[in-house]
């Protein structure tokens, strides 16, 4: 139903992960910087109806099909329309409370009405055990439909391609692509964790507690939802419908070719550095010859934030404080860091910034 | 809030009793269902059967039974009866309450007495021994009564006594009728026993109670059934579990005999039972318990592989047969849309079995089950020391086909690591072929030799191109180039002249025709040259191929040019093997010697052998350098270079023997031990851009059988690195069998008590057959009895559509042995009764005319069969009039007839002996047991074994008369018929002229050696063992220990033997050294005793014919015949005086 030149255009544009990670970022600022006016239900709605539409006519594509009905997938679907509807509906209360704290008044939640107070029992707790017995059902319907078969015992010699990991740590399957295991494995998700964890003492602004506001804390909402948004849940997406065999990056509405072939020509910074920039021989001497890398991780992570604390961040600097501040930029970097090095990877091939082979230690 | 609280609780009810339904409407519970019901019909069925059988085979004495049982009522006295039984009534209640009172008192007594025996013989009771003492008398004086007559026991027995005679009153009376019930009982007890099977069987709510949801957990009928195999595991990993299969909890009576067909009662006739349901074929041979292949000890997935713990039709991994066909056609489909291809699609079972159960290619499961066109690959899994699996035809055939085609020449196999290369040797090539030859046959061996299993190697798909195909000509004309400089030998001096007509006179006497054809073999064309008669390749156009050189020192002694030819001497001399080269020569192929281009080399073109040189030296060198070495080498050196770079990559060292290449690495991929084929891993197989081809690995060696080259289709490979595997040109049928043999080869190993038994003397008989089979004794000689299967059409291969015929056709199979079993008289009968109930299907009626039709034909021109010839004609009229009355008719006088003159007639033209059931079960899968029950109405028993004659002996010497002795001769019993040295030596250095000098054929000298002559020896006398003693009871020749006959008796013997040879003339035909040949001669006596058995020639002159049907030996002592055993022992005293034993040197 859709036309072959749309399909191709989109496998054509999409096939490429960093014009789909770009496109993605900037959808998301694009909403976020105009989130007053995209949240309102004649934009919101048409939008989201028409990405429905879109998705219903790729359904007759079989590429296409084949991927969003795998049993596994299926939940995946579910929970990007439930993520949208959910994260729609944040930014609509925020866009509304800004307007009303605009214009002097306190926020809709904080707008008290006694009549607006309920017990928990049985208004909180119904509700919940309401909500507890359809989820029940979807999930008793959803296993009968599904009729898992009868396999063999697993064959440690012959495992799946693509082997993906369970659904929601793809996000962290897809950082193996660009770090060492031990970083995307071990010590990314532990910084998370630390990162999530440290939140409450980073962050000490009241504001927005209680109610939804955007205006008033623009840089916490956006990082938060970059995080969770981009590099968590599209990660979950990209990994889900876009990595085919071999991990290859797939369009759309690419067959899932298992012979097919991606030039493996990432090269590292050092060898960039020596070979294209200086066209000399690589030193032999291992510190000397990740000496750019070094360097550019000690700009990054020890200059950067001094610079940012004099610049961008000069308002937060002293409300924060040192230490916390530190905390909080080199979270901040991270973040940012690992995104970089994704395009870096993408678009400059770059393998490692840091290579140290000698002892498993790549960045 | 509530409202939606209400419904969803609603609906989560709702959804709980569906998941409930789920859980328990499982398809092998219905399987189970349909099945209960169709048991309980037939068993209706079968009650009618046996009723009607009763009825018709006691009705008579039944009903004169009851006849006898009224009568019998009737001469009853009433009168006295009624006042029995009212007299029993009136004593009735005294009788029972004194036999409580008696029993009582008994009892009392008894306790008491133990009592009292207890406390007189316990001191310390001494006290009370007194009153127990006392109460025992009391108990005996109220029991026997004072006078011992009037007590509670005599009461009673006088009582009793009075019943009793009551009852025999009343039971005299009626002891004649109900003998009579007793009798009529013993005749229908059959119709008891199955009315008992129906009732337990019958549909009965209780059940459908306890299968009910819920209450199923209690005591389920419907159960899901299992066996546990013993001794195989599964590895689950990290823990170790039984296997088991659940297959029979659906395929219900698989082990259960006589489920092949059901009675259709609505219309009224046999039908098959349709699957899941129906019995394993050949039960005798799998599943039943005393069968080989017992049921509780194999399963079923250690044959058909699939997941045995699965009862779903699509996750226990059925694979249909036809799915590579169904998805080429929904390929072809997906592309445009074609009716035709649509139909075929719909009738394939691929398609049949996704409509019907939402079959798709198991993903799940490494090893689906084989489909059934493989089902044999199993076989190996446990007879791998089997060199033949004797059930399995199609393995049999793909593993003789795996190696006539020289498939290990190139691929290592673990079973075919002692097999001779299959080719000829080429080190001395030179000799016998020119160079012109040599390179139009290796461009296309099978346009000069039709039958060859030589393959082309070149101008494939992938090597077809104008450019590749200038490179193959530099290549072909490189690797000759390499031979001929190679080879070992010049050419051979001219022979001596001939006589072609002799020589073809000779060729055809002496043996040559056992393993060469000449002319036409439109056989072994479709055989692939697998059989004896075209063992050796055809001689057609050799004379357009050899020199006459050449084939004189070849015909002389084949081994001193090719040592390990299977090819024996025949020992001719000059003047024979001058004629036969001169003969051999006019054999031209006239078509090929008229082309013109094949009388010369085409011109080397310098430019593409440096190309090509080039190409294979960039392979090896980094370019610069091999720019260079090209430039070194001249055109001679180009031509070496590349030859011997090409017999290396293409491999033909694999098939020949080649100067140079003596210990060469095989180039093919390994087929079996850890990278066998037949578990080979899918990822781990190319199919390139083949989109047609079904990912399954026997789609894709049956694809690659049938063009090994495809899978290079659509990609830019360097004519060096494309692929290689050479073309053979292999039927769909051959590919077929190869591929069931490749499967076979797996990595699976079966614990130790799973393979087959491999005893010495099996180990024996297999090499000794594989030595036989490699020197084709069979090619002159007709050897023992071998079960021959008559191959069934796939089970799942017949169209369902079609007609019943068709089906009870494939079904009506019997075991082999009770064909035997049958006289012949009974056979005739029952084809009268088969032919005359009209139901001859099409096939079988061709093959009866075509048999009758060559009869007639035969026997038209032989003196005094005019009438018999007469009959065929006038059986062959009615046969294709189709008129069965008319049919039985004829035929059946035509076999009496044909019975009558059996003696003269040869095996071919008798109508009614196992050949002929053969016959029939060839044309139309149909044999007289088989006719006899469905003639009855009987359910067929279904098995394809039957046991025949191996075919063998030269084709020409096969329609002689009966008793002509040109033929090579029988081998049936050799082992027992001859002594064993002296078989030895006869193998080692044959000597016919001895023994048969009138034979013009000839043994050839095999140049076994010991080992080899000795295992043909002990393979003999194992063979022939069953046949020398089977005749127990009547044989007047029993074993007996040797007596020792004193000299004067043996003098006396020998005398009178001489006597007995002089009288029957036995002289006439057994001529002594330098007698004139008779028109009929057999060996002479004088070399009997140091040849013949001395038991075996006692049974031969008492019943040849029991050995051999067609030897011209009288049958001199059968019973009435003309010589006592005492006369046959004398005759042999007398022979065995004759014999002078060589002295040795």
């Amino acid at each position: 139903m859709l036309p072959e030149a749309f399909k191709e255009a989109a496998n054509h544009l999409l096939s490429s992960a960093a014009i789909t990670v770009s496109l993605v970022i900037a959808f998301f600022f694009l909403c976020l910087w105009q989130y007053r006016k995209v949240t309102k239900p004649v934009v919101a709605l048409p939008l989201s109806l028409g990405l429905i539409v879109l998705f219903c006519l790729s359904i007759s594509d079989p590429n296409f099909f084949i991927i969003i009905s795998k049993s596994d997938n299926v939940p995946i679907v579910l929970m990007l329309v439930l993520v949208g509807g959910c994260t729609w509906w944040g930014l609509r209360q925020a866009a509304l409370n800004d307007e009303r704290l605009e214009k002097g008044l306190p926020p809709m939640e904080a707008d008290n009405r006694e009549d607006d107070k309920v017990y928990v029992w049985p208004d909180l707790v119904y509700a919940e055990f309401i909500a507890l017995i359809i989820c029940s059902i979807v999930l008793i319907v959803w296993s009968i439909l599904l009729a898992a078969p009868l396999e063999q015992p697993a064959n440690p010699a012959r495992t799946p391609n693509p082997s993906k990991a369970p659904w929601y740590f793809l996000g962290l399957q897809e950082m193996l692509v660009y770090f060492d295991p031990w970083i995307a494995g071990v010590v990314l998700p532990t910084l998370i964790i630390i990162g999530l964890g440290a939140i409450p003492y980073i962050d000490k602004n009241p504001k927005g507690n209680g109610y939804y506001t955007f205006k008033e804390r623009p840089f916490a909402v956006t990082i938060y939802m970059f995080g969770f948004l981009v590099l968590w849940v599209f990660l979950v997406y990209m990994g889900t419908f876009m990595r085919g065999p071999n991990w290859n990056f797939f369009g759309p509405y690419e067959y899932w070719d298992i012979h097919k072939l991606e030039p493996l020509t990432s090269v590292n910074l050092s060898e960039y550095f020596y070979m294209r920039l200086l066209g000399r021989a690589m030193p032999a001497n291992f510190l000397v010859r990740e000496a750019p890398g070094l360097l550019v991780l000690a700009v990054y992570f020890g200059l950067l934030p001094l610079v940012l604390a004099k610049t961008c961040f000069r308002k937060f600097y002293p409300s924060m404080g040192f230490l916390r501040y530190m905390v909080m930029i080199n979270l901040f970097l991270g973040v940012v860091g690992m995104v970089a090095k994704m395009y870096l990877r993408w678009i400059f091939n770059l393998k490692y910034i840091v290579a140290f082979p000698e002892f498993f230690f790549n960045i | 809030m509530n409202r939606a609280f209400a419904l969803s609780s609603i609906a989560l009810c709702a959804t709980i009793v569906w998941m409930f339904w789920n859980d328990y409407a499982r398809s092998w519970k219905s399987h189970q269902r349909t099945f209960n019901t169709l048991a309980y019909e037939q068993s209706v069925h079968e009650e009618t059967r046996i009723r009607e059988e009763v009825e018709q085979k006691y009705g008579p004495a039944i009903s004169k039974l009851e006849q006898a049982l009224a009568e019998a009522r009737k001469e009853q006295d009433a009168n006295r009866l009624n006042e029995i039984s009212q007299k029993k009534e009136s004593i009735l209640g005294a009788w029972q309450q004194t036999e409580m009172n008696f029993k009582n008192a008994k009892s009392e007594l008894d306790a008491v007495k133990s009592k009292y025996e207890a406390a007189k013989n316990d001191p310390a009771m001494a006290a009370e021994a007194e009153t127990w003492k006392r109460r025992y008398e009391e108990w005996v004086t109220r029991f026997l009564g004072p006078d011992g007559l009037s007590g509670i026991k005599g009461d009673f027995e006088k009582i009793d006594g009075e019943w009793k005679g009551l009852v025999a009153q009343e039971e005299e009376i009626l002891s004649k009728a109900k003998g009579i019930e007793k009798e009529i009982a013993i005749l229908k007890k059959q119709i008891a026993t199955v009315e008992r099977k129906r009732s337990k069987l019958a549909p009965d709510v209780r059940k459908d109670i306890l299968a009910a949801p819920v209450v199923d957990m209690l005591a389920n009928p419907l159960q899901i059934q299992q066996t546990m195999l013993p001794g195989l595991t599964e590895d689950m990993n990290f823990s170790v579990t039984m296997r088991i299969d659940r297959c029979t909890t659906c395929h219900l009576a698989i082990d259960k005999k006589g489920w092949d067909t059901m009675w259709n009662a609505e219309k009224k006739a046999w039908e098959p039972v349709p699957q899941p349901f129906r019995s394993h074929p050949n039960l005798n041979l799998y599943l039943s318990e005393n069968s080989p292949h017992a049921v509780s000890k194999f399963g079923c997935t250690v044959c058909h592989a699939g997941s045995g713990r699965s009862v779903d039709f699509v996750t226990a991994a059925h694979t249909p047969r036809d799915f590579a066909r169904a998805h080429e056609l929904e390929e072809k489909l997906h592309h445009e849309h074609d009716p035709a291809l649509q139909a075929e699609l719909e009738k394939t079972q691929t398609w049949q079995w996704k409509q019907k159960y939402g079959w798709s290619l198991p993903h799940y499961f490494d090893t689906p089950m084989y489909p059934s066109q493989h089902y044999e690959a199993a076989c190996t899994k446990c007879h791998s020391a089997d060199i033949r699996v004797t059930e399995a035809p199609r393995l049999n055939r793909g593993k003789e086909l795996f190696e006539r085609q020289g498939c290990f020449g190139c691929h290592p196999n673990a079973e075919s690591m002692d097999l001779r290369q299959p080719g000829p040797d080429l080190r001395g090539v030179k000799s016998k072929v020119s160079e012109a030859w040599a390179y139009h046959w290796v461009m296309s061996p099978k346009s000069f030799r039709p039958t060859t299993t030589m393959p082309r190697l070149f101008n494939l798909s992938n090597t077809n191109a104008p450019e590749d195909q200038a490179r193959n000509q530099a290549t072909v004309q490189s690797i000759l180039h390499y031979l001929f400089t190679k080879s070992n030998k010049a050419r051979y001096p001219e022979p001596p002249a001939g006589d072609a007509e002799k020589g073809k006179e000779l060729l055809e006497k002496v043996g040559c025709l056992g393993c060469h054809v000449v002319g036409e073999d439109a056989d072994a064309l479709k055989n692939r040259g697998t059989d004896w008669t075209s063992f050796g390749p055809n001689l057609s156009g050799v004379g357009s191929k050899l020199n006459p050189g050449w084939i004189y020192a070849w015909v002389k002694d084949p081994a001193q040019y090719f040592p390990d030819t299977r090819m024996p001497n025949l020992r001719l001399g000059d003047e024979e093997a001058a004629d036969i080269t001169a003969y051999l020569m006019t054999l031209k192929q006239p078509d090929w010697d008229a082309d013109p281009k094949h009388q010369s080399l085409p011109a080397v073109d310098p430019g593409v052998l440096g190309r090509t040189v080039l190409g294979f030296l960039q392979a090896k060198f980094p370019a610069t350098e091999s720019e260079a070495k090209l430039k070194e080498m001249n055109q001679e050196q180009q031509l070496l270079f590349l030859g011997e770079t090409s017999i290396r990559r293409q491999g033909c060292f694999g098939c020949h023997m080649i100067s140079g290449f003596e210990n060469e690495k095989k180039i093919g991929v390994e087929l079996s031990g850890s990278a066998a084929i037949g578990s080979k891993d899918l990822a781990k197989i190319d199919f390139g851009f083949e989109h047609q081809i079904p990912h399954t690995v026997q789609a894709w060696l049956d694809a690659k059988l049938e063009d090994p080259r495809r899978f290079d289709r659509g990609r830019e490979i360097a004519f060096e690195d494309r692929l290689r595997m050479p073309q053979f040109d292999l039927t769909p049928e051959d590919r077929e069998s190869i591929v069931t043999y490749l499967l076979s080869l797996v990595k699976e190993k079966l614990p130790r008590e799973y393979m087959s038994t491999t005893t010495p003397d099996k180990e024996l008989v297999f090499k000794a057959r594989r030595l036989i089979q490699q020197s084709n004794c069979a090619g002159c000689h007709r050897i023992g009895v071998f079960p021959v299967r008559i191959q069934m059409p796939d089970e799942d291969s017949l169209d369902p559509l079609a007609s019943e015929t068709m089906w009870s056709a494939r079904h009506l199979f019997l075991d082999g042995r009770e064909q035997i079993a049958m006289t012949p008289v009974d056979e005739s009968l029952q084809m009268k009764e088969f032919l005359k109930a009209g139901k001859l299907t099409e096939a079988l009626r061709a093959g009866l005319a075509e048999r009758v039709k060559g009869l007639a034909e035969r026997l038209a021109g032989r003196p005094g069969m005019e009438k018999i010839a007469e009959q065929a004609r006038t059986a062959l009229a009615d046969i294709e009039a189709n008129d069965p009355e008319k049919m039985a008719r004829s035929v059946s006088s035509l076999q009496t007839a044909l019975r009558t003159r059996k003696s003269e007639l040869g095996p071919d033209d008798l109508l009614d002996s196992q050949e002929m059931s053969v016959l029939l079960a060839k044309n139309a899968f149909v044999t007289y047991p088989v006719m006899k029950r469905l003639l009855r109405n009987e359910p067929p028993i279904h098995s394809t074994l039957v046991y025949g004659y191996q075919e063998g002996g030269i084709a020409q010497f096969l329609n002689l008369e009966a008793g002509d002795n040109k033929a090579p001769p029988l081998l049936r019993g050799q082992g027992k018929r001859v002594q064993p040295d002296w078989l030895f030596r006869f193998l080692k250095a044959p000597v016919t002229k001895e023994i048969r000098p009138w034979l013009e054929v000839r043994m050839p000298t095999f140049g076994f050696t010991d080992e080899e002559a000795n295992l043909l020896v002990r393979y003999f006398s194992l063979i022939a063992s069953e046949k020398f003693v089977d005749d127990g009871t009547t044989d007047p020749f029993p074993f007996a220990s040797p007596e020792a006959i004193e000299p004067a008796r043996a003098k006396e013997m020998i005398a009178a033997g001489e006597n007995i040879f002089q009288a029957q003339q036995c002289f006439k035909c057994h001529p002594s050294p330098g007698q004139a040949m008779p028109s009929n001669p057999a060996p002479p006596f004088e070399i009997i005793g140091g040849r013949i058995d001395r038991d075996w020639f006692l049974k031969w002159v008492h019943n040849s014919k029991d050995f051999d049907p067609n030897t011209g030996m009288p049958q001199f002592g059968k019973p009435n015949g003309a010589l006592s055993p005492e006369e046959i022992r004398e005759v042999r005293e007398f022979v065995w005086s004759l014999f002078k034993p060589p002295v040795k040197k």
